[in-house]
């Protein structure tokens, strides 16, 4: 791994690691300790990072275009170099906290939901903002299904809508037995996860219906969920510091099971989000905690942890091609108003240049190694 | 108790009592449960709990006072044992003492559990410091899928692949139960009671267990079943309230990417 120079990494989406980034992973002590190191895993820090929590995190499916999504409403998209610095762009505004954020297949426009009740759709090209979908609770997640054309949309009111975003009403509304929680879609399969524990998986051959009703295999609220790339099941991760690895067919209940992540010591912390490389088919948990680790759940190992930041990490994502995975250290209220991370005000974002080491797939068996 | 009603000899981890349906698997739990590097970043799974103190010396220079996750009294690190090989001679499985010195030249390769009570060579020393209240006897309670986690367990990671479940049923005594007051590991052997006397009639001290109650010391960060960390946080006022959000707002900051971004937005393609 040689160490980054600004402009030194041409070619592929991604880059070195910051100057200062240790030479190893195993060799030195790692800073386990709550230290108050901003940056303990030394990766490229955005400048000019949102102002209040930050709640999404989404890349272009193009190009290292970031967009963020914050608590006072703000949209932020970021260009991200291959020296590993970002440059913000452009910025739009909604009209109350803002959740969600997901961009267009072609990556001409952003979608971003939330407080106000509203999605927009931020058309990079005119910088204009125009309302795609209406709910009648804040919308909680919201995700671009391509291959059909459709934004999806889950709400705190209890409906999952698909919007065409040309016509002011929904293509189709589902009735959801909750609150939504969380949304991951992988055509055709999508899950949505709700208050109450209710796991709804659809097929979107047939939207209508749900595929299947469950109640979550984790005994606490589910935080997040992500569709497997190969559609084959789902993660769910809840507040007790756990994830689930779900298979959607009876015929392969077996093969699921949960394990736990994100605790320390005696403090069990929620699993904010989860994310599957986009190549590698190894995923990544965010944590309250402020610790990210990437994870093989078919080898059911733990590919690598980070060190702990001084905040939550209330969100993260891969960029295209998985050579960077973007993660917030930003408060995420998981102890409440009076902690001093709260106080504190501190929302940063950073880009960490994914090791292959890191999302790589492992044979399962470590027998021999010494 | 739970010790003498197994039934077949299957393969089991002399640190936490678990059965194992062969003796490979047996190994691998050993290594990622016991013969693990506790270090946080390192991880490394030795085949030896001397094995294991010995890196973690060398290497992090950390002193390993205890097998991780072992039941008290099951936790010295000293004890050259592998699967079923090497678990010291006289074991007291009752009460979880070493019934003669581990360093002596006792320890046979065996895989049956003596007799209790059989031999109890006066002058044991059971106990190698008192661990603390977290992982005795916990590790039935650790499996109901979804279950608090515990504290005292491993650095998180997936379980190692393949086991089979706990026998439940066999456990009723729960491994690791605190014994008798007078028999404490680490009391003094002079309280020790009287040689062969020893461990089995005593099936009584059943009653303190509900105190010990480690599992309370989990603490879930959030835990509020009926409201997600953003509904409670969208609910305060500085958020719920739009027109004063937007106020706030209007107030003068002037953040740099907004104000950059309005002339830019066409080239953020």
């Amino acid at each position: 791994m040689s160490f980054g120079t600004p402009g030194a990494f041409g070619g592929g989406g991604g880059f070195g690691q910051p100057a200062q980034s240790p030479p190893g992973a195993f060799g030195a002590p790692s800073p386990t300790q709550p230290t108050q190191v901003p940056n303990p895993n030394n990766d490229f820090q955005v400048a000019n990072p949102p102002n209040d929590g930050i709640s999404s995190l989404s890349w272009s499916p193009v190009a290292n275009f970031l967009v963020a999504t914050a608590w006072d409403g703000d949209v932020y998209c970021y260009e991200v170099g291959n020296n590993g610095q970002a440059v913000p762009k452009a910025s739009q505004k909604h009209q109350g906290p803002v959740l969600c954020s997901d961009w267009s297949h072609d990556g001409s426009a952003v979608f971003s939901g939330g407080c106000d009740n509203k999605a927009q759709k931020w058309d990079l090209a005119t910088n204009t903002p125009t309302q795609v979908a209406q709910h009648d609770a804040p919308i909680k997640e919201l995700c671009w299904i391509k291959e059909v054309n459709l934004l999806a949309t889950g709400s705190w009111d209890k409906t999952l809508r698909y919007w065409d975003t040309r016509q002011p009403t929904p293509a189709l509304q589902v009735q959801l037995p909750e609150r939504c929680y969380a949304l991951s879609c992988s055509h055709p399969l999508l899950v949505v996860g709700t208050a109450e524990r209710h796991i709804q998986v659809y097929d979107l051959n047939n939207p209508n219906q749900p595929f299947k009703q469950l109640q979550s295999p984790l005994k606490y609220q589910t935080r997040t969920v992500a569709a497997f790339p190969d559609k084959s099941g789902y993660l769910v991760g809840s507040i007790e510091g756990r994830v689930a690895v779900q298979h959607v067919e009876d015929a392969q209940q077996s093969k699921n099971f949960t394990f736990k992540c994100h605790r320390e010591q005696s403090d069990i912390y929620a699993v904010n989000d989860i994310k599957f490389h986009p190549t590698h088919g190894t995923f990544v948990t965010a944590g309250a905690d402020g610790v990210f680790n990437f994870w093989d759940k078919d080898s059911k190992q733990r590919l690598k942890q980070m060190a702990k930041c001084n905040s939550t990490i209330p969100c993260g994502a891969f960029n295209r091609d998985g050579s960077i995975y973007a993660y917030a250290v930003s408060y995420d209220w998981s102890k409440g108003g009076q902690d001093p991370m709260a106080q504190s005000g501190q929302n940063n974002i950073f880009l960490h240049a994914v090791q292959e080491s890191e999302v790589k797939p492992r044979p399962a068996a470590v027998r021999g190694r010494r | 108790m739970g010790r003498k009603k197994r039934r077949a000899e299957l393969p089991w981890c002399f640190y936490c009592d678990r059965e194992f349906d062969d003796e490979k698997i047996l190994q691998q739990h050993q290594r990622a449960k016991h013969f693990k590097c506790t270090h946080d970043r390192c991880n490394k799974r030795l085949m030896t709990a001397p094995g294991m103190a010995i890196h973690m010396l060398t290497v992090h220079k950390i002193k390993v006072e205890k097998v991780p996750n072992a039941i008290e009294g099951r936790d010295n690190p000293e004890w050259l044992i592998e699967g079923m090989n090497g678990i010291p001679e006289g074991f007291d499985f009752e009460n979880n003492r070493a019934l003669v010195d581990p360093k002596a030249e006792n320890v046979v390769v065996t895989g049956k559990r003596p007799n209790l009570g059989e031999h109890a060579p006066p002058g044991a020393i059971g106990g190698w410091g008192a661990p603390p209240a977290v992982g005795m006897g916990m590790r039935p309670m650790m499996r109901p899928p979804g279950a608090m986690g515990m504290p005292g367990m491993p650095p998180p990671g997936f379980p190692p692949p393949m086991m089979p479940p706990p026998p439940y049923g066999m456990m009723p005594g729960m491994p690791g139960m605190m014994p008798p007051p007078g028999m404490m590991p680490g009391s003094m052997p002079g309280m020790m009671p009287p040689p062969g006397v020893a461990p089995a009639p005593q099936p009584q001290p059943v009653a303190p267990r509900p105190e010990q109650a480690p599992i309370t010391e989990t603490v879930m960060v959030w835990d509020d079943e009926s409201e997600s960390i953003e509904e409670k946080r969208a609910s305060l006022s500085k958020y719920s309230g739009v027109e004063g959000r937007a106020a706030a707002d209007g107030e003068g900051e002037t953040k740099d990417p907004s104000a950059e971004g309005e002339e830019d937005g066409g080239d953020a393609r």
